[in-house]
């Protein structure tokens, strides 16, 4: 699979997922950039009011109402904040979301499970998005008040801006100091995460097994220690990061002692250095008060340092996966055969005879280890013949069959429709139809889903596939209510509409994965008497194990070496 | 279902209950950080104003006779300690919550073996993976981010109730109650409205995710049959309406938010109008007055949470039901209670045995079987007839409804349960391999065996030659690790249920999924091996059943 580089780098991709909430983002930018002169004109109002109150002159009521104002104001803005905030996360995990399931639906997610796939589209869009409405708006606010208070302060008095001068360059460098470090220990606790998942994943998976063997206290321990294993690693990451905001809360702690200190030895007259007596109660006061305020947006960035890291991992694959959607829809050698397909549909009332040949096919598992599922595969299959694969489970029939279809790229070699490379499976052709053991139905009745690939098949035609799938007695006939599950059916219901349906469709490619599995043996005879009716005018690639389908045949693929032993 | 009757709150201190005396610690620490943070701005306020009344009075000279030390000691010894004991909390609260989880972990997944198949039967192994990791992790929140910040912040504004009654009299103490009381409604009413947009943005992810999957399973229909415009429109719908449910949201708690923020500082302004009398009167300390303003501004910090916290109460519930759900259902009485162990005679006999699900028809009545080493018995019958299910029950996984096991002289019911369960190995139709080593998973089957025990099981099943090609012993496996064939991987089943060498051996569907030359090959090597053992088979293929000399027919 050739991926553009461009497209799927993940720094990029992620810098760029900005463009999916402008508007908001703008507005966030502006409510979190008012925080800092808002902070010093509350402080300043406030120092006014403390002065007044000291010297037990002046007015009190105009600053305490004008304070009020600014607090008002203050809390408005930070609320206005928090909205735009979670509505840019919203929007551009929408814009993520609707574009990884686009992708998704596509076809583009086959070597993920459906796990993957989910935590994919749910929780990694998300991260994307509150990076974004986080770490990313904090870092610019963050560098434009520090450089606002330091004005502020050195325009006042230059000692205290000294100290804030001096302590602030330290944060980011002690944060990119114990970054790495951090980094390390958080990627080995997500490994961690992921052995805990997969060992869960496992022993629930074979409970009865367990069982079986007697194994549940040892394994209740085994789990225990697994467990401990992971919350050793997650304190040690959390311990960085504890001390990380440690050392940014002391910096913040020290400098308001300092401010204060210095502050009360000035008034007390005894320091000699300094503006002298420029610096009264009032801005004394306003000062102190301006430390905590001053080390607060550095404190919040390194809060949302961990988003940072979350959005990145999700970027990492969130990345390449809506690379490939892009690459699939324009695929140099696809592309003509697609489009002339799209526009010459094959005409539902005399499909053309379409014939199959598969060259060398090689497939290997995404993860590259083992060997290859199969390798160098060859056949062909004549316009109207029947191919069965065979093979015990798990010699990869199914995966065979998906990469017929163009759902899955092969390792090596071709899938030749009709003479021409076969297209990847992204749209409709009209060439091909699937009875699957999962199959997809439209929200409607039955017939309003068999007549999605027939639109001009009458009642009595629909009936008539329907009787040869052993579906006559369905509770509503016709009408029977589906939801897109199948709900309304039972599972091996839904696995024969979709025969059915396979079987209605004009297309003259049929690919059909188990068409009579878990069915009785007066049910199979009636498939198998279906389908051979359908030979000669439909090429059929079936896999299975029945010895009844099998005898379909006119050309076999057997997979898995145990068969010829 | 019982689980609407277990209160979340009681359910929740019995899992905590254990980390007591550390979160009590955590919360002590988690208090001492938030005063230490507001005394340490009341003190600088309170020190510089005392500090420029001091030098105001020296007039221009050395204001010698101010007390500097204690003060400035008291800063210092504020802010670094303010530092240090939130490190500390955030350490042991975290660490007692982590111990918390991983104990959860075990009790939960302890709970889940004995259910499955059972009560838990219903749920997915998605669904019980998620329970795990998903609901556990989320449930850290319920004392990392609700319950800590809420003590907290009940003891702060006890705190500030005093020494605003102390400071500036019974006048100041009222309106911080009427505050506080005023700030309890809010987040009481917060958390009451965000229940139903919250339940609903769970219900709507679950059900997306669940719907994911069947989607990426049919992909092939949807695809073929230019379904994707179709299903791609109602999933924009639905990711729309779930950002519109996060908007929503986001303006509620940013509402409550500011409402709280803005209520803490009108108190700590007000605090300072309500001693302008006073102070003007002389009857308090202008700095004094000055020190209380600063100290309820500072405690803004420790109202900052929650918000959040109270907020998130009911996906904290909606968890908390979920897992009580797991560990409440009712256990499945053990099948055999006893203390007597059997002594292996080779006749495995049943009377009068029965099965019925809980409200359900029987699965098999009055069966009477006599099944002796050396002759094999076939169960054969369609899906759904009770198959598996007997064989459970001859293996004590799952508890008779009626009638009698006998093995080795002992009744079932009077057995010890792992001394029967010892007597018996099982084939599952999908024996299942677990992440580790081959040797990991072979030894499953029996703790004590050595190597050569263990490859003389291998070349039993006739494995022996590929794991010599595949690395030997130490190969790592995993559930996709190792890409066995449908042959290869009964093949590794049946070799641990050789190495296990117990009297009886139950195989449940050996043959599913493979062709019939794999499955005569797999069908020799499971004569020839377990010739003298008693040996009961469920098939469906009726050519396998034929060659047994004994066969029994379930009917649904």
């Amino acid at each position: 699979m050739s991926i553009d580089p461009h497209q799927a780098d993940p720094a990029g991709w992620l810098a760029d997922q900005r463009r999916h909430a402008p508007r908001m983002l703008k507005r966030l930018l502006l409510t979190a950039l008012a925080d800092a002169p808002l902070a010093l004109l509350q402080a300043a109002l406030l120092a006014w009011l403390a002065a007044n109150l000291l010297a037990g002159q002046g007015r009190l009521w105009t600053p305490a109402a004008l304070l009020l104002l600014t607090l008002a104001v203050r809390a408005l803005a930070g609320a206005a904040r928090a909205r735009f905030s979670a509505g840019a996360a919203a929007d551009i995990s929408l814009a993520i979301r609707e574009r990884v399931a686009g992708a998704l639906l596509r076809g583009a997610g086959g070597a993920m499970t459906p796990g993957e796939a989910s935590t994919a589209l749910l929780e990694q869009a998300e991260a994307v998005g509150r990076y974004h409405a986080g770490f990313a708006v904090q870092r610019r606010v963050a560098s434009l008040a520090t450089l606002l208070f330091l004005v502020a302060a050195f325009a006042v008095d230059w000692v205290v801006g000294l100290i804030f001068l001096c302590t602030a360059p330290l944060i980011p460098l002690f944060m990119m100091l114990v970054g790495t470090g951090a980094q390390r220990a958080a990627d080995r606790q997500l490994e961690s995460l992921r052995f805990l998942g997969g060992y869960f994943l496992d022993r629930l998976r074979g409970v009865l097994t367990l069982r079986a063997f007697a194994r549940e206290e040892a394994e209740r321990q085994a789990v225990d220690i697994a467990n401990g294993e992971y919350r050793r690693r997650t304190m040690k990451v959390l311990r960085i990061a504890f001390l990380t905001s440690a050392v940014l809360e002391l910096f913040a702690a020290l400098s308001v002692a300092l401010v204060a200190l210095y502050v009360g030895l000035h008034l007390l007259n005894l320091v000699a250095f300094g503006p002298g007596p420029a610096l009264d109660f009032g801005t004394g006061l306003w000062l102190l008060l301006l430390a905590p305020e001053f080390y607060q947006p550095l404190r919040q960035l390194a809060a949302g340092y961990h988003d940072r890291a979350a959005a990145q991992a999700a970027a990492d694959t969130l990345a390449p996966l809506l690379a490939d959607h892009t690459d699939t829809d324009a695929t140099p050698s696809a592309g003509p055969i697609a489009a002339e397909a799209e526009r010459h549909p094959a005409a539902p009332t005399a499909p053309s005879k379409a014939a199959l040949a598969l060259e060398g096919l090689s497939f290997r598992y995404a993860d590259g280890e083992g060997e290859p599922l199969f390798e160098s595969l060859d056949a062909q299959v004549a316009a109207g013949e029947c191919l069965v694969l065979r093979g015990d489970s798990g010699t990869g029939k199914s995966t065979l069959l998906k990469v017929i279809a163009g759902l899955l790229p092969a390792d090596g070699g071709q899938v030749l429709h009709d003479g021409r490379p076969a297209p990847r499976l992204n749209q409709a052709t009209g060439r091909l139809a699937w009875a699957g053991q999962h199959p997809w139905f439209l929200h409607g009745t039955v017939a309003e889903n068999l007549r999605l690939v027939a639109p001009e098949a009458d009642d009595a035609a629909l009936e008539h596939v329907l009787a040869d799938c052993g579906l006559a007695d369905l509770p509503a006939g016709l009408a029977t209510p589906l939801d897109e599950n199948g709900g309304g059916l039972s599972g091996g219901q839904g696995r024969r509409l979709a025969l059915a349906r396979a079987l209605l469709s004009p297309a003259p490619l049929l690919l059909l994965d188990e068409p009579t599995a878990e069915l009785d043996e007066d049910l199979e005879a009636r498939i198998v008497a279906a389908l051979a009716a359908r030979k000669g005018e439909r090429t059929l690639v079936i896999a299975t194990h029945s010895p009844a389908l099998a005898a379909l045949a006119d050309r076999s693929v057997w997979l898995g070496g145990e068969a010829h032993e | 279902m019982s689980d609407h009757d277990i209160s979340p709150r009681h359910w929740l201190r019995q899992q905590f209950k254990g980390e007591g005396r550390r979160l009590r610690n955590a919360w002590l620490l988690a208090l001492t950080t938030a005063l230490a943070a507001m005394a340490l701005l009341g003190l600088s306020g309170w020190f510089i104003s005392a500090a420029a009344l001091a030098g105001l009075a020296a007039g221009g000279i050395g204001a010698i006779s101010f007390n500097l030390l204690a003060p400035s000691a008291g800063i210092r010894a504020l802010a670094v300690g303010r530092t240090v004991s939130r490190y500390f909390e955030r350490l042991v609260s975290h660490d007692a919550t982590f111990h918390v989880m991983q104990r959860l972990r075990t009790r939960l997944f302890g709970a889940i073996l004995p259910r499955v198949p059972g009560p838990l039967s219903h749920l997915s192994t998605g669904h019980l993976l998620e329970r795990l990791l998903g609901d556990v992790e989320r449930l850290e929140n319920a004392w990392l981010g609700q319950g800590q910040p809420t003590l907290v912040a009940a003891a702060t504004a006890l705190v500030l109730l005093v020494a605003g009654y102390a400071l500036a009299g019974p006048l100041a103490a009222l309106a911080l109650l009427i505050g506080f009381v005023l700030m309890t409604a809010l987040l009481v009413r917060l958390a009451r409205v965000s229940d139903a947009p919250l339940r609903q943005r769970a219900e709507e992810r679950e059900r997306l995710r669940g719907d994911l999957v069947q989607a990426l399973n049919g992909l092939p229909d949807v695809l073929a049959y230019g379904l994707r415009p179709t299903l791609l429109k109602q999933w924009r719908e639905r990711l729309a309406g779930l950002a519109d449910l996060e908007h929503r949201l986001a303006w509620r708690q940013a509402l409550a938010q500011t409402l709280i923020q803005s209520l803490m500082q009108w108190l700590a302004v007000g605090m300072l109008l309500l001693l302008i009398g006073p102070v003007q009167d002389g009857a308090v300390d202008a700095p004094m007055a000055l020190a209380l303003m600063l100290l309820v501004l500072a405690a803004a910090e420790v109202t900052l949470p929650l918000a959040p916290a109270w907020q998130g109460w009911s996906d904290t519930r909606s968890t908390v039901s979920r897992l009580a759900g797991l560990t409440e259902a009712p256990l499945p009485r053990a099948a055999a209670e006893g203390d007597r162990t059997p002594a292996p005679d080779g006749l495995l006999a049943t009377r009068g045995l029965t099965f019925a699900w809980p409200g359900q028809a029987p699965l098999f009545e009055h069966l009477d079987l006599d099944v002796r080493a050396g002759t094999p018995l076939a169960i054969v019958g369609p899906s759904g007839a009770g198959k598996s299910t007997l064989l459970h029950c001859l293996m004590g996984l799952q508890r008779p409804t009626g009638g009698e096991i006998r093995f080795g002289g002992v009744a079932q019911s009077q057995a010890d349960g792992d001394a029967w369960r010892r007597c018996f190995s099982l084939l599952l139709q999908r024996q299942q391999l677990f992440t580790g080593t081959l040797r990991d998973n072979l030894r499953l089957a029996r703790p004590d065996a050595d190597d050569d025990t263990l490859w003389r099981a291998l070349e039993q099943a006739r494995l022996a030659d590929l794991v010599h090609r595949r690395g030997g012993l130490d190969l790592w496996i995993g559930t996709e690790g190792l890409h066995l064939s449908g042959g290869q991987g009964r093949r590794l089943s049946l070799a641990r249920v050789l190495l296990r060498d117990s009297p009886v051996v139950l195989l449940d569907e050996p043959f599913t999924g493979l062709e019939p030359a794999t499955a005569d090959a797999l069908f020799e090597t499971l004569q020839s091996e377990l010739a003298d053992r008693v040996l009961i088979m469920v098939t469906h293929d009726r050519r396998q059943a034929e060659r047994l000399p004994e066969k029994l027919t379930l009917t649904p």
